[in-house]
């Protein structure tokens, strides 16, 4: 798939642009704080109705609509797929502006009718690679899990309804959990909680484990062609509901062969979800006492993290820089993989600024991986940074102050 | 608000911006067009304010409000008493009663259980629910909560206090034809008229 119109209104450092893109390698070279960034920003927006990285909805609008009544910005998108052409619109308002308490609502659009987010994600596939990749690996278990979950979001949309109410249902869970340890009171109202939590929690659950799994068997592979050694980079989720089990996720050592000859992913997924609900059941039951007296939920997708080793070693605390990136490189390739094996389609990949931490062969066989898809948006403040050989048929962009253009050659 | 304000004014734009959904602009500007109103016009406004808290009163058998309690409803003998719709809101049952499906009693929640909003069991007319049990010739309940977290959690939570009564009553739920979030309140006629003869038994 590809992007192949854009059109930002008071986007970030846009005004306004229009703009065709064509398939295949896109550089857009420029100065820093000129808008490269922003365009990235912009596809991942299309990709998943949201801004990459914890942007707020109140950054995403241009400082100058501010003038305007309604002070909005939109990101229209039109996406060419196997299936034919779509068109994503999104549109996000900002309904109050009491200082201090500003409001936004978006509107989303698919093919000019209006939609749910759960039935706009999905329809552009895009993997983000930035340098605030690294927190992948040293960073806290919340950015391990926003990986799997951009992944799983993209190429899944029971996920995304499933992830929404699930994070809905903690929050009111909590506030029970507390309410019930600071005053006491009827604890049966905790199981009508009990039980939403359960069910979208394993669905979530399973859908991890199996992305954790051909990620992987994936990402082995990709670590070795980037480094040229072959070390094993191992990836196994990490959950008290799934490990409780003895789950094959939790096996470190399986090989990439072993996706392939998984037969129907889709029934053992249904089949790992009721054995996971079930768990997740008993082990709730068990811990009661402890969660009323801690007033916090305690078991759940929430809880998780995602095991990386190299050569057995856990990356988490011991990985060096240059390993930390290969792998976060790795693990993003990967991202790209999962979501062609799954969807039929390659990804848009959208590489930030990455190509400049690279040494000459790192880059070369990046660049190699990436011209394999059918568009991928680079930015790069110097454009001898990038071999020309394996950017022969790439379009240049010149991005200068929130203006595109494009380079004749 | 301003001191250059008559007072009146400036109680009346105070009194607008506690309403949810008007910020501070949108009150002034509805006090100053109620200030320009012919008189009669904003009197009638304010007797109907006035009507509202004094003569609007909650149905003792069903907590929907009314002018009179029992309600119209309520007091309709061609109803069948045998049937008990639970909604969250009133306005709940004006959508059901617009289908033109449903010919039994309604039980009015008035909200539905959010640890996050303080809304627990005890501050809906749960107990009084389970007390009806006990009074009326009641054969089935529709839970026709709203098809939310929240509405499903409240559906639970009658059910299992029911069934924690003893009662053997048949239960049913709402058929899931409405809209993904959408209120019964938003749902349309037809869609809800389906859902209402579509309803499926709880386990
Ligand atoms: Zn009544």
């Amino acid at each position: 798939m590809y992007l192949h119109r854009l059109e930002l209104v008071n986007f970030r450092c846009y005004r306004h642009l229009e703009i065709d893109l064509p398939k295949g390698p896109i550089l857009l070279v420029g100065a820093n704080a000129q808008g490269k960034t922003s365009l990235l920003e912009a596809a991942f927006v299309l990709a998943t109705t949201r801004a990459p990285y914890g942007i707020l909805d109140r950054m995403l609008i241009h400082w100058g609509a501010g003038d305007e009544v309604i002070p909005f910005s939109r990101v229209w998108g039109k996406v060419e797929r196997t299936g034919g052409p779509s068109t994503i619109d999104i549109v996000n308002v900002r309904t109050t502006a009491t200082p201090g308490d500003e409001r936004f609502t978006k509107r989303l659009r698919l093919d000019d009718a209006p939609r749910r987010a759960m039935d706009v994600i999905g329809t552009l596939n895009v993997v983000l690679f930035t340098p605030r990749d690294i927190d992948l690996i040293h960073g806290a278990p919340a950015e391990r899990r926003r990986y799997l979950d951009v992944l799983l979001c993209q190429i899944d949309r029971n996920y995304v309804r499933a992830l929404g109410q699930y994070n809905h249902v903690v929050v009111q869970r909590n506030h029970l959990l507390r309410r019930l340890r600071d005053r006491g009171g009827d604890r049966t109202e905790l199981a009508v909680w009990d039980e939403p939590l359960v069910t979208h929690g394993a669905r979530i659950l399973s859908r991890r484990a199996a992305a954790a799994r051909q990620l992987d068997a994936l990402a082995h592979q990709l670590h070795i062609d980037l480094v040229g050694d072959d070390q094993r980079l191992g990836i196994a989720y990490r959950s008290q509901v799934v490990e409780a089990g003895g789950d094959a996720a939790t096996d470190p050592i399986r090989s990439p062969d072993d996706l392939d000859a998984a037969p129907g992913v889709a029934a053992d997924v249904a089949n790992a979800e009721a054995e996971i609900a079930q768990r997740f059941r008993r082990l709730l039951a068990g811990r009661r006492e402890e969660e009323i007296a801690r007033g916090v939920s305690l078991i759940g997708p929430h809880r998780d993290d995602l095991e990386l080793r190299l050569d057995g070693v856990d990356l988490r605390p011991f990985g060096s820089r240059g390993q930390q990136r290969t792998v976060t490189l790795a693990l993003k390739l990967a991202e790209a993989g999962v979501m062609w094996r799954t969807t039929g389609e390659r990804p848009v990949l959208l590489l930030d600024d990455v190509l400049s931490e690279l040494d000459r062969n790192r880059r070369r066989r990046l660049l190699a991986h990436v011209s394999a898809h059918e568009q991928a948006l680079i930015t790069t403040t110097d454009v001898t940074a990038v071999d020309h050989a394996q950017l022969e048929h790439a379009t240049v962009l010149d991005v200068a102050a929130a203006v595109v253009r494009k380079r004749e050659v | 608000m301003s001191s250059a304000l008559p007072r009146p004014v400036a109680r009346l734009i105070d009194a607008f911006a506690r309403l949810p959904g008007i910020g501070p602009k949108t009150a002034s500007r509805l006090a100053f067009h109620l200030l320009r109103m012919p008189d009669d016009h904003a009197l009638q406004l304010s007797e109907a304010l006035r009507a509202l808290k004094e003569s609007v009163v909650h149905c003792q058998r069903c907590y929907n409000i009314a002018e009179t309690s029992p309600c119209e409803v309520c007091a309709d003998p061609s109803r069948d008493s045998g049937t008990v719709c639970v909604v969250e809101e009133p306005l709940d049952v004006i959508a059901l009663e617009r289908t033109g499906e449903y010919k039994g009693l309604y039980h009015v929640l008035h909200g539905a259980i959010s640890p996050v909003d303080g809304i627990g069991p005890t501050d809906l007319r749960i107990d009084e629910l389970v007390r009806r049990m006990g009074v009326e010739p009641i054969r089935e309940i529709i839970l026709a909560t709203n098809p939310s977290l929240e509405g499903d959690a409240t559906a639970m939570f009658i059910e299992r206090a029911l069934r924690a009564n003893g009662s053997e009553v048949r239960l049913t739920r709402l058929a899931r034809g409405l809209p993904v979030g959408g209120d019964i309140e938003y749902a349309d006629e037809v869609t809800l008229g389906r859902a209402m003869t579509g309803r499926s038994e709880v386990r």
